[in-house]
């Protein structure tokens, strides 16, 4: 069972993701990348095409990206647009993204443009709450569906809908199933394997991997993560961390990593949608609006009480705020979160970090510090 | 001294020295504009004194002064500070990033110092760019603010009818949101009109303008394109705010007919996009090179100058009369830089041609996200489209430090010598 835990969490990692879509697609199926967690993947699914999320490529050198971008820009962005001018996802069939920020938008324009995928979709996703929102983010998601459609998607019915719903759901279940593990004394997963478990589920085929999950399960209600050693629970919060070695370095100081706050990972599942709440795309719009949400959204008092929420519920000591460096967003609550955790009473330590792992010694000696201070705490 | 008392006596300044020694050949109308700004910062500071409720009003000004508030301009007031490294340093001990465009992120540091009385209500948009989005929420909560955010969608031009439908909404829900929350505070919708139409008369003095500056030689001296326009509805006493549009207008008009322009020779003309130093003047150094800049663009530009947008009351896009909400509504839909990248790159070459350019220069603002990722797009755009050249030149706005001027000088100066060049070529 270790073993077969072990192939699905490396099944999500960088290196290995793309044999899930080649698999797919040498099934005559297509394969749609996916640029943004606020995509309605049931929308994909429903059309019989695999949703996939793009992650960037983990080569430092982003030449080519560069030709387009600023160095002062997303570099998640950047290397996720170095992976296109490269090639590396020319197997893609049709790329679906948001205005999750200007910067994501701004790539996916120079990918646009430069013309590397046969079809594009686009969802505008308003950053306000409310019934107006919810309203015109379902329409977008029903033209979403048109656009898959018009591209070599089946119809997107609305029991096609319910079942991809109530896949996802399962995915979602499973998964929150699996982190619940991590509320133990001693948590059944690490955090990089948590990470790598979401990761996972943005790869492969839903039903294969709630099938392994499923199976995984009664495993990993007796697992004890060899991983994580006995110092303080953290909770990590960063955006577009879909490296899980940065969890490894904190990890490798003594901590635990019992919860994160990603929009990969917790953010990306945490929520199911609601099927009794009446037409399922209205029902897609508001989880997919709400649940949880991240920095771009206006609504950051929330974000911040679920954070609090997230440490009491996961017992943890401390927070570890991981900036990735240009991301806006982020970069901007962040003063208002470690306010808000200090009015909380949470030890927080805030960093900034490159999109793939570096400076490694630099990031080990801070955590080491920031642990340091805890154990002396608690 | 706070921000509005810096501007008063920097203004009284002005309008003391334009009343007594008027430079010739500067425009007589600045007289009424200094004297506009100065009543308006005089008028700020007064209510500020008396707590009066002021709001970051995101791009909708008519609609909240209709709403009972003080508009408060933090943006641009930040890009109007004397204290930018100070600034720069509270930004840094507040935890915000110091990469992100200077003037969003200086005026949340003006409002920590007490620069700027703290708003009321933030109306938070995303009709320009993710950093004055973000910005607004941090402007929010650094204040204890109420909060409303109004969504625009990216690709309004994909179905305007639903997009003005939604924004429309929005804006009335606004109305509810402010008259629940701030008691006394009743939509006065007489007032709301009057100021649409007072900005209605000033941007169709814009469209004049902008008609003069297509004359050769360029009557338009390059600092004053690059002048921030400031509609009536963003003043208390906008009437004669209205009548300085007109003034402004006729003398623009007159020097296009005349001939008349500070400039000897034009050689060239360029196109000044997106921003530039606040603390250096670049013109003089293109008027010296024979060098006219016309007009800048940047996001609202298109639709405040109205060359590329509708104005209030026509009928064109939608065929038939919005009504007044609508209007507003209308308004930020069509902001350049907050659509998908097409808009920006087609907006800004159509300006291009239709001011019949030799080049743009594009001064890239550092951390601006609206066009981070474009500016490759827009050099090579302009050299298949227009077979015009674009200087991609990256600097700050308002962080000095940043800024080395002999470079900028060289820069400038290649790529004014390789239109001239290329003209000659021709
Ligand atoms: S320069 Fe760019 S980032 Fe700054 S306010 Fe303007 S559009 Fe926004």
């Amino acid at each position: 069972m270790e073993e077969r835990l072990k192939a699905l969490i490396q099944g999500g990692l960088a290196a290995n993701r793309a044999k899930w879509a080649l698999d797919w697609k040498a099934q005559g199926k297509p394969v749609v990348g996916v640029l943004c967690s606020h995509v309605p993947e049931e929308v994909i699914y429903a059309a019989g095409m695999l949703p996939w999320r793009v992650l960037g490529t983990r080569d430092e050198n982003v030449a080519s990206a560069l030709v387009y971008r600023e160095a002062r820009s997303c570099m998640c962005c950047t290397h996720v647009l170095e992976s296109v001018l490269r090639g590396d996802l020319d197997f893609l069939d049709g790329a679906v993204a948001t205005n999750r920020d200007q910067d994501l938008v701004r790539m996916y324009d120079v990918w646009q443009i430069t013309g590397h995928t046969p079809f594009y979709g686009f969802l505008h996703v308003p950053y306000s709450d409310g019934r107006l929102a919810e309203e015109y983010f379902s329409r977008e998601m029903r033209k979403l569906a048109g656009v898959l459609e018009a591209h070599g998607g089946a119809p997107v019915t609305p029991e096609s809908l319910c079942h991809a719903i109530d896949v996802h759901n399962r995915m979602r279940t499973l998964l929150r199933a699996a982190y619940e593990l991590r509320k133990r004394d001693e948590p059944a997963l690490s955090g990089a394997e948590a990470l790598g478990l979401a990761l996972a589920a943005t790869a492969m085929p839903k039903d294969l991997f709630n099938s392994e999950l499923e199976a995984l399960l009664p495993y990993l209600e007796q697992r004890k993560t060899p991983v994580t050693g006995s110092g303080p629970r953290l909770l990590v919060s960063s955006e577009l961390m879909d490296d899980p070695s940065y969890l490894e370095v904190i990890e490798g100081t003594g901590a635990a990593v019992v919860m994160d706050d990603l929009d990969i990972a917790s953010r990306y599942f945490w929520e199911p949608v609601k099927t009794d709440e009446g037409d399922a795309y209205d029902a897609l719009a508001r989880r997919y609006l709400y649940g949880p949400a991240g920095p771009r959204m206006w609504w950051w008092h929330r974000m911040a009480d679920q954070v609090v929420d997230w440490v009491r519920d996961f017992r943890a000591d401390g927070v570890v705020l991981m900036t990735q460096i240009y991301c806006r967003p982020s970069e901007m609550w962040t003063p208002f979160l470690m306010s808000r955790l200090k009015e909380a009473g949470i030890p927080a330590i805030s960093t900034v970090r490159e999109y793939t792992l570096t400076n490694v010694g630099q990031l080990r000696t801070r955590m080491e510090a920031f642990v340091e201070t805890l154990a002396g705490v608690s | 001294m706070n921000f509005f008392e810096e501007e008063i006596a920097k203004l009284s300044r002005r309008v003391k020295k334009i009343g007594e020694n008027p430079i010739p050949g500067k425009l007589k109308s600045n007289k009424l504009l200094y004297e506009v700004e100065l009543e308006l910062r005089q008028q700020q500071l007064e209510a500020w004194h008396r707590n009066r409720p002021f709001v970051e009003p995101g791009l909708f000004q008519p609609l909240l002064q209709a709403l009972g508030f003080e508009i408060g301009d933090y943006i641009m007031a930040a890009d109007r500070t004397s204290h930018a490294d100070q600034h720069f340093d509270t930004v840094r001990t507040m935890g915000f990033p110091d990469s992100l465009c200077d003037r969003t992120i200086v005026q949340l540091a003006m409002l920590n110092e007490q620069h700027m009385p703290p708003p009321v209500l933030v109306v938070m948009h995303n009709n320009a760019c993710e950093a004055i989005k973000l910005s607004a929420n941090a402007l929010g909560r650094l204040s204890n603010s109420q909060m409303y955010a109004v969504d625009v969608p990216v690709n309004a031009e994909e179905n305007p009818e639903e997009t003005l439908a939604y924004v429309t909404a929005q804006l009335h829900e606004l109305v509810r949101f402010v008259e629940a929350r701030f008691p006394g505070h009743k939509f006065d919708e007489a007032l709301f009109e009057e100021l649409l139409e007072a900005d209605r008369v000033a941007t169709e003095c814009c469209r004049a303008v902008y008609e003069a500056r297509k004359a050769v030689p360029c009557p338009v001296e390059g600092r004053d394109a690059f002048r921030e326009l400031r509609l009536p509805s963003w003043f208390s006493n906008w009437r004669p705010v209205v009548q300085y549009f007109r003034e402004w207008r006729d003398e623009m008009v007159e020097r296009a007919k005349k001939g008349i322009s500070s400039m000897q020779e034009e050689k060239l003309r360029f196109l000044w996009a997106v921003s530039g130093p606040f603390y250096f003047d670049p013109f003089p150094l293109l008027a010296e090179r024979g060098v006219a800049v016309p007009f800048f663009h940047y996001g609202m530009a298109g639709r405040m100058w109205g060359e590329l947008y509708p104005n209030y009351g026509e009928e064109h896009m939608f065929g038939r009369i919005l009504t007044p909400m609508e209007e507003m509504a209308r308004f930020v839909m069509y902001n350049s830089w907050a659509g998908l990248g097409h808009r920006w790159l087609n907006d800004t070459l159509r300006v291009a041609r239709d001011l019949k350019v030799n080049g743009i220069v594009n001064f890239i603002q550092v951390g601006c996200t609206a066009i981070s990722g474009l500016n490759t797009l827009l050099a090579e755009n302009s050299e298949r489209e227009l077979g015009i050249p674009t200087l991609n030149i990256e600097g700050r706005m308002l962080d000095a430090t940043f800024f080395d001027q002999s470079e900028f000088e060289t820069r400038m100066d290649v790529f004014i010598d390789s239109c001239l060049d290329r003209k000659a070529a021709v």
